[in-house]
């Protein structure tokens, strides 16, 4: 059963999130007053791209080896998540600490991979990109820390459990700075600097195109769809031990709804500068650590 | 004493035997002849007098055996005149002073001249080339009357434009000429440090294919309004109904009033819907697609509209010289007149909801900054130097058509910045609907009988002198003609508001940031195709030809069925 | 032999190094195989020596008696531990100074290889004396006259005489610190062993005892580079010094600090019972460590020269091990049990520490070796250059940003879970578990510029005009064996805990006793907390790396599911440049935002200057690196 939980996991992840992607664009195009595309789209734009030509610029295995790592890193990540408030097989060998950590390669990958590329324009992403990640993988991990707190355990069943037993101050406060850093989370406007087209064409992927490219955009859909899946597992709290299937509707449920604000407050914003965002960023930090704090002191 | 007079008086004073002549053929302009060595000095001294540089023409007059001809054009925008000072040089010394130590805005001109007609510039600075392709050969001046305007010289080999290498403790970002921010080829060669632009190297006219060299070899007269037209995909009618004023004022031809008022509701057309379209795009620019879609949304009320008037969405193909080509009815009049309320209701709602977002405030606000001076002395226009405290607007300061007749505000900002060019271009938004309703309030109660052009009274006399300005949205577009024989004109120039604007551009990006470039470059709205002036492009061939209708199919037709 | 034998053997090795190379005179071949050899040698018969104590179970007490004056020897656990460290630094560095410094001019060769013995003798002195008084004196102006030569003679004299003075003139400020707080213990003798002073510090006062370590803090933290004394010497010191000597600066003098504070603050305060109050101290440890740890980590990403890039990292890495310890007093104090987890975690990261950021400046070697410029912004792309010193250096930063299935992951994971599993009942202990875990971000955002831009990327070729060509055999195996122990960390987790714990138990007087670390249980593919019955958590860096690389295989099939070909094209940049020395993004506008943003920081000053650059000198492309 535990080794089917991973599984289930893992196809439960890779089968909806494109949808997501669907589901966030068509509500875009419908804030645009455009018709926007069916929602199996991005199903369609990851086959299309699958059956592209790989264009390599930079000649060598990293920028190869990047997209391979990247979406490996965020598979591996989920494939670490509870599954209806039971704990996976890998729950032995693994916790919280090496869930951000694997969340932080994926990162990671990304970065080197558009390093490796020379191109100018990804190198200005991957600048951005990772100062993005030094400012707001803290905000993810104070979320969780503030489940090991109220739990005394790195285990994720009890970490997650953990954010939502005590509603008192430090939850809220906690849930209102991770529905902020969603949006950056998930790069969306207004904080989707690190790949901003209009001024450096999509940043760390500029080069990357065909199967390489399908596997970064699986991965950033895998991502948007694991920040989401925190939120509701950890903030509202629905894992429902033992019933799988109703779980897994009630999750799908409210990860959609969440899916819905994100699309509305990414089509009602411009986008940030990186300066601007690093001092909203740096509240943000502030406030979370305000959270945990309280939730030290059992507020 | 009126402006004209005083001047008149100051040049006779002030240059002496150096003054050939100083004559004004119609009101509101001061044609002046001088002598070679004369020119700084009666250029600094317009220049200490208040005037507006706009922009320099160059000639080939050889065939007259008056070498080459430099007129250099002026504006006092307060006294409603325009100065144009014309120099020869003999063919085989085609030397000028430059203008550039006390003109910077002039630079463009000069090398644009240097390349096309091979003159040369005492003092210029910058002796980049500006205009040719990177591959086009040495010593060959397509400008010049013996070169053929469908040359096709073999290309140099192995030239590249020696861009310059980035400042120390800088990295070079490259922009364009294919790039998500620029919509139209140009290529920003842009020095950062970190994520701040520490200045800008500009290679431009990728596009350039010689119209104006077609309309003195191949055109008529009233051809040209329908090339004119196509220098634009915006804009057109501001440059077909320029180059008609400027023909029309330099033959003396006065054209009917219900053709100007038909020709005012066009141009305020346009600027409906250019603004519009700029405001999307300046929402794109910042990452805000949802003011994109809205805004064109609304913009494409107006293009059905223009459709339903003309035939076309864009280039109307209405003005001809001496009038117009169509008329607006009753029936018509009533269409743009609701349709207008539409506009302006949601872009009530539009720009209720955009200058209210704090968000667009942190973007715009303080970004793209250029000072009041700074903008004086790179001669911008539009709405550009109009957010920079500049109240200038070729519409109120030179009225043409029937601008004096009508009343609307000129919107002016003094924060210098994007968020300026904005609230600037939002404002004008109204005035221009306020504009439109008023023209067609005085066509209902003309008389329907009127002509809408004029005949011609035989052929237009040859070395006559015409110079027009048309408020286009982007600000002030200049065209100069100088008449000929054989039916069409000895030397057309046009010059759209993007010329000076551009320039500017290194001084505003300075200090901003990487992520602000898009927006800066895009607050000027920048017409690469109306700076160039395209028909055709092989940049990298260097080779500028016109393709003719069927090979035009025969090309689309490829593309369709995907040879 | 025994380990005492062997500790002999050793020094005496060192000895003869040390005469062979005054005798050989300006054989520079000769003095590099025979330095070479006898310090390696000597590097056997200490870890023999480490190894013996360890396998022995037993400390061994020894007295010299030099000339009259006693000498009080300790070799303990904890030291045999450091001394094995110390041993495999000191091998990997000796083998690729062996190559190195072929390129310099006889008379400099000598010189270093005069001064290296010397230097590693000093360090195996203070990680055995047993005393504030003669020995430790012996052993620290052997330590810090030797290395202020080898910082002095690591680049022209221009660039080395400032940083090297500054940094003679801290350990010598240092030792007067330390050597004086010994004076404040009541009825103090000058030579007595620590553990008598620690006794007779009990009946000092309060107050004495609380200056004594606050003395002691600084001394020892000098060395160490806490914020903000390391900030003055540390950088200058480890860039000016040539990578090899560096590289042991980094490796294992810094760790002396450590281990200095390790026998302060956990052997010889239980002696002082009575005058030591482990909960403030460990909040002080606290404090100093994780603003160490951030401050030198944000540091080190303002800084394109690599090698000052690698000495500002090293503060922030011996940050953690500071933090770590701090935060183990402080659990102790509240007599939590995962106090044995956090000191772990800070002994394994010491070990770690010293490996990777060995193999780190070893790298910084290479690379000056083979393109003669320390300058960030003009390297790039050698990765199809040098191809096997890349992959290494992969290896180190992966290794040293923590990231899943490295060694730096494992070391983290104990201190920074201990933190936040001990932090439920305690603010400061989260608060700073959660800057730690914050940092760690930074200290990837450094190694990934580092890799990024010095290996992938482009550039090099075009901006230096040299050949560049990957190293010799000479430079590779030493970073190969460095690699490989890394690795060892990694994946034998419980090897080296098992270790630690071993050393502990091999030490008499530790502060927290029974420490074969209370609620670390191990299983055989990595570590486990336990509560009781319940799982409080989990690493497991083989585990995790068997995911990921099943995942990956998954990734590619998806990759290739359509057969896609690929062709390499060169990258575009808007249709009208290719790239060139110009338009490479040079590593000073990387993070420029957050670099402004942490500002307040310090480090601000990014100017790099390469040898060549001086008048006069010759360019290091005529192969002279002096």
């Amino acid at each position: 059963m535990k080794v089917a939980a991973v599984v289930i996991n893992l196809l439960y992840f890779l089968l909806l999130a494109p949808f997501l992607e669907g589901v966030m664009r068509k509500i875009t195009a419908r804030i645009q007053s455009r018709q926007g595309p069916p929602l199996y789209q991005p199903y369609l734009d990851l086959l299309k791209l699958l059956g592209k030509e790989n264009l390599n610029a930079a000649g060598h295995p990293v920028f190869r080896l990047a997209p391979l790592l990247a979406l490996a890193s965020v598979l591996s990540a989920i494939a670490l998540l509870p599954l209806a408030g039971q704990s996976s097989f890998l729950a032995h060998s693994s916790d919280l600490m090496t869930l951000i950590y694997f969340l932080t390669l994926g990162g990671f990958s990304i970065l080197v991979g558009a390093l490796a590329s020379g191109n100018p324009f990804a190198s200005v992403g991957a600048s951005r990109e990772m100062m993005t990640i030094i400012m707001l993988e803290p905000v993810l991990a104070m979320t969780l820390i503030l489940g090991v707190v109220r739990a005394g355990s790195l285990g994720l069943v009890s970490v997650t459990e953990g954010v939502s037993t005590n509603r008192g101050l430090s939850y809220f406060l906690m849930m209102a700075v991770y529905l902020v850093a969603l949006q950056a989370f998930v790069s969306r406007q207004p904080f989707d600097i690190p790949e901003a087209e209009v001024e450096i064409l999509e940043g760390p992927y500029v080069e990357y195109s065909g199967p390489n490219y399908a596997l970064f955009r699986y991965t950033l859909n895998l991502k948007r769809m694991f920040y989401s899946w925190l939120f509701v597992a950890g903030f509202l709290g629905f894992m429902l031990p033992g019933n799988i299937i109703l779980c897994l509707v009630i999750q799908t449920v409210l990860i959609l709804a969440l899916f819905v604000l994100i699309s509305v407050i990414g089509a009602t914003h411009p986008r940030f500068r990186m300066d601007q965002a690093l001092k909203f960023y740096g509240i943000l930090l502030l406030l979370a650590l305000l959270a945990v704090g309280l939730g030290v002191r059992g507020w | 004493m009126s402006r004209a007079e005083k001047l008149r008086r100051w040049l006779e004073k002030e240059l002496g035997g150096n003054l050939i002549s100083a004559e004004t053929p119609f009101p509101g302009r001061l044609f002046i002849d001088l002598k070679r060595e004369a020119l700084t000095a009666a250029a600094s001294g317009l220049m200490n007098q208040g005037a507006r540089y706009q922009m320099g023409i160059g000639y080939d007059a050889r065939k007259d055996g008056r070498g080459f001809g430099l007129v250099h054009t002026f504006a006092f925008d307060r006294d409603s005149l325009l100065v144009a000072l014309r120099t020869f040089a003999p063919g085989d010394n085609p030397e000028f002073d430059s203008l550039t130590p006390f003109i910077p805005g002039a630079g463009w001109s000069e090398r644009e001249y240097q390349d096309l007609l091979g003159l040369k510039f005492r003092n210029l600075s910058d002796r980049k080339r500006l205009v040719l392709s990177d591959d086009w050969p040495e010593g060959i001046y397509p400008l010049r009357r013996e070169v053929p305007h469908d040359l096709m010289p073999p290309a140099a080999e192995e030239v590249a434009f020696r861009l310059e290498e980035a400042p120390p403790g800088t990295s070079i970002i490259p922009f364009g000429p294919f790039h998500a921010s620029l919509h139209e080829p140009a290529h920003f060669s842009v020095y950062v440090d970190g994520e701040d632009i520490k200045g800008c190297e500009y290679r431009g006219f990728m596009t350039h294919r010689g119209i104006e060299k077609l309309a003195q070899t191949e055109l008529t007269y009233n051809d040209v309004p329908f090339v004119a037209e196509r220098i634009c995909g915006i804009c057109g009618s501001v440059h077909a109904v320029n180059y008609a004023q400027a023909v029309e004022a330099a033959a003396g031809i006065s054209i009917p009033r219900r053709a100007e008022f038909i020709r005012m509701v066009a141009l305020e057309l346009e600027r409906l819907h250019s603004h519009l379209l700029w405001l999307g795009v300046a929402g794109h620019l910042i990452g805000f697609d949802t003011v994109f879609m809205q805004a064109w949304r609304i913009r494409e009320k107006i293009m059905w509209l223009a459709e339903r008037l003309t035939g076309n969405r864009k280039t109307y193909g209405l003005v001809i010289i001496g009038g117009v080509r169509r008329d607006i009815n009753r029936e018509s009049s009533r269409d743009i007149r609701s349709t207008l309320e539409e506009v302006d209701r949601e872009m009530q709602a539009l720009e209720k909801a955009i200058l209210k977002d704090r968000t667009i405030h942190r973007r715009t606000r303080g970004v793209g900054y250029l000072s009041k001076e700074e903008t004086v002395k790179w001669n911008l226009v539009g709405p550009v130097a109009r957010a920079r405290g500049l109240k200038i607007d070729a519409r109120r300061d030179h009225p043409y058509a029937a601008y004096d007749e009508v009343e609307f505000e000129v919107p002016v900002a003094d924060s210098g910045d994007v968020w300026g060019t904005l609230v600037v271009r939002v404002k004008e938004v109204y005035e221009a609907i306020k504009i439109i309703n008023q023209c067609l309030d005085r066509l209902e109660k003309l008389s329907k009988n009127e002509p809408l052009a004029v005949e011609l009274e035989g052929p237009i006399p040859a070395g006559r002198q015409g110079l027009s300005l048309v408020e286009a949205p982007r600000g002030e577009a200049v065209h100069f003609v100088l008449t000929g024989n054989e039916n069409r004109p000895e030397r057309w120039r046009v010059r759209a508001p993007t010329y000076p604007n551009l320039q500017a551009v290194p001084s505003m990006l300075l200090n901003n940031k990487l992520a602000d470039f898009p927006i800066i470059v895009g607050q000027i709205d920048p017409c690469i195709s109306c700076t160039d002036r395209v028909l055709v492009v092989e940049n990298r061939s260097g080779k500028a030809r016109l393709l003719s209708r069927q090979e035009l199919e025969n090309i689309s037709r490829a593309k369709r069925s995907g040879r | 032999m025994t380990g005492t034998e062997a500790l002999w053997l050793g020094l005496i090795n060192l000895l003869l190094s040390f005469l062979a190379t005054l005798i050989l005179g300006k054989r520079a071949y000769a003095i590099r195989l025979v330095g070479t050899l006898l310090n390696s040698l000597s590097c056997f018969f200490l870890a023999w020596q480490g190894v013996m104590i360890l396998g022995g179970g037993q400390p061994v007490e020894l007295e010299i008696n030099l000339a009259g004056i006693h000498l009080p020897l300790l070799l303990d656990g904890l030291s045999a531990l450091f001394l094995l460290l110390l041993s495999v630094l000191v091998l990997s560095s000796t083998l690729f100074a062996y190559g190195f410094y072929e390129r310099t001019e006889a008379r400099t060769a000598r010189k270093i290889y005069l001064a290296l013995p010397v230097f590693i003798a000093g360090l195996v002195g203070l990680l055995t004396v047993d005393d504030l008084g003669p020995g430790f004196f012996l052993a620290w102006q052997l330590m810090a006259v030797s290395s202020y030569f080898l910082v002095r003679w690591g680049r022209p004299v221009k660039l080395s005489a400032r940083p090297a003075l500054v940094y003679l003139a801290f350990m010598e400020s240092a030792w007067l610190l330390i050597t004086g707080a010994a004076f404040l213990a009541k009825g103090y003798h000058y030579g007595d062993t620590l553990a008598v002073i620690g006794e007779k510090l009990s009946g000092s006062g309060p107050v004495a005892a609380a200056i004594f370590f606050g003395l002691l803090l600084l001394g020892f933290g000098l060395k160490t580079g806490i914020f903000p004394l390391g900030q003055f010497w540390i950088p200058g010191a480890y860039s000016t010094a040539s990578p090899p000597v560096a590289a042991l600066l980094a490796g294992i003098l810094e760790k002396t600090g450590v281990f200095g504070l390790i026998r302060i603050f956990f052997f010889v305060a239980r002696g002082a019972e009575n005058g030591f109050s482990p909960g403030l101290w460990g909040q002080v440890l606290l404090v100093v460590g994780t603003l160490t740890l951030f401050i030198g980590t944000v540091q080190a990403i303002k800084q394109s020269d690599y090698l000052q890039l690698l000495a500002y990292s090293s503060i922030g890495q011996v940050g953690y091990i500071i933090f770590a310890l701090g935060s183990s007093l402080v659990a102790w104090h509240s007599g939590w049990p995962l106090a044995g987890v956090i000191f772990t975690g800070a002994v394994y990261h010491s070990l770690n520490h010293g490996v990777f950021k060995s193999l780190l400046f070893l790298t910084g070697g290479s690379l000056l070796y083979a393109t003669g410029t320390r300058d960030l912004n003009r390297l790039g792309g050698l990765l199809s250059f040098m191809p096997a010193t890349a992959i290494l250096a992969a290896l180190a930063s992966y290794s040293i940003s923590g990231m899943p299935a490295s060694s730096g992951f494992v070391s983290k994971w104990l201190m920074i879970a201990g933190n936040f599993l001990a932090g439920k009942d305690s603010l400061p202990l989260t608060l700073a578990g959660i800057v730690a875990l914050f940092t760690a971000a930074f200290t990837l955002a450094c190694y990934v510029k580092f890799f990024g831009l010095a290996f992938t990327s482009a550039g090099a070729s075009w901006k230096l005009k040299k050949e560049i060509r990957e190293v010799p055999a000479s430079l590779l195996i030493p970073k190969i064996f460095l690699g490989a122990v890394c690795l060892s960390q990694a994946f034998l987790p419980l090897a080296y805990v098992r270790l630690i714990g071993r050393s502990l138990s091999a030490a008499e007087g530790f502060l927290l006793p029974g420490v074969s670390p209370d609620g670390l249980k191990t299983n055989p593919l990595g570590l486990q907390i336990f509560d009781g019955p319940a799982l409080l958590a989990a690493a497991a860096p083989l585990a995790m790396l068997v995911l990921l690389l099943v995942l990956t295989f998954l990734a590619r099939l998806v990759r290739q599911s359509a057969g896609a070909k690929e062709t390499v094209v060169p990258a575009w940049l808007c249709g009208y440049q290719d790239l060139n020395k110009n338009n490479v993004y040079a590593d000073r506008n990387m993070f420029s935002d957050l670099k402004k943003f942490f500002r307040w920081t310090g480090a601000n000053k990014n100017v790099v200057v390469d040898d060549e650059e001086l008048p006069g000198s010759v360019p290091s492309g005529k192969g002279v690196i002096s």
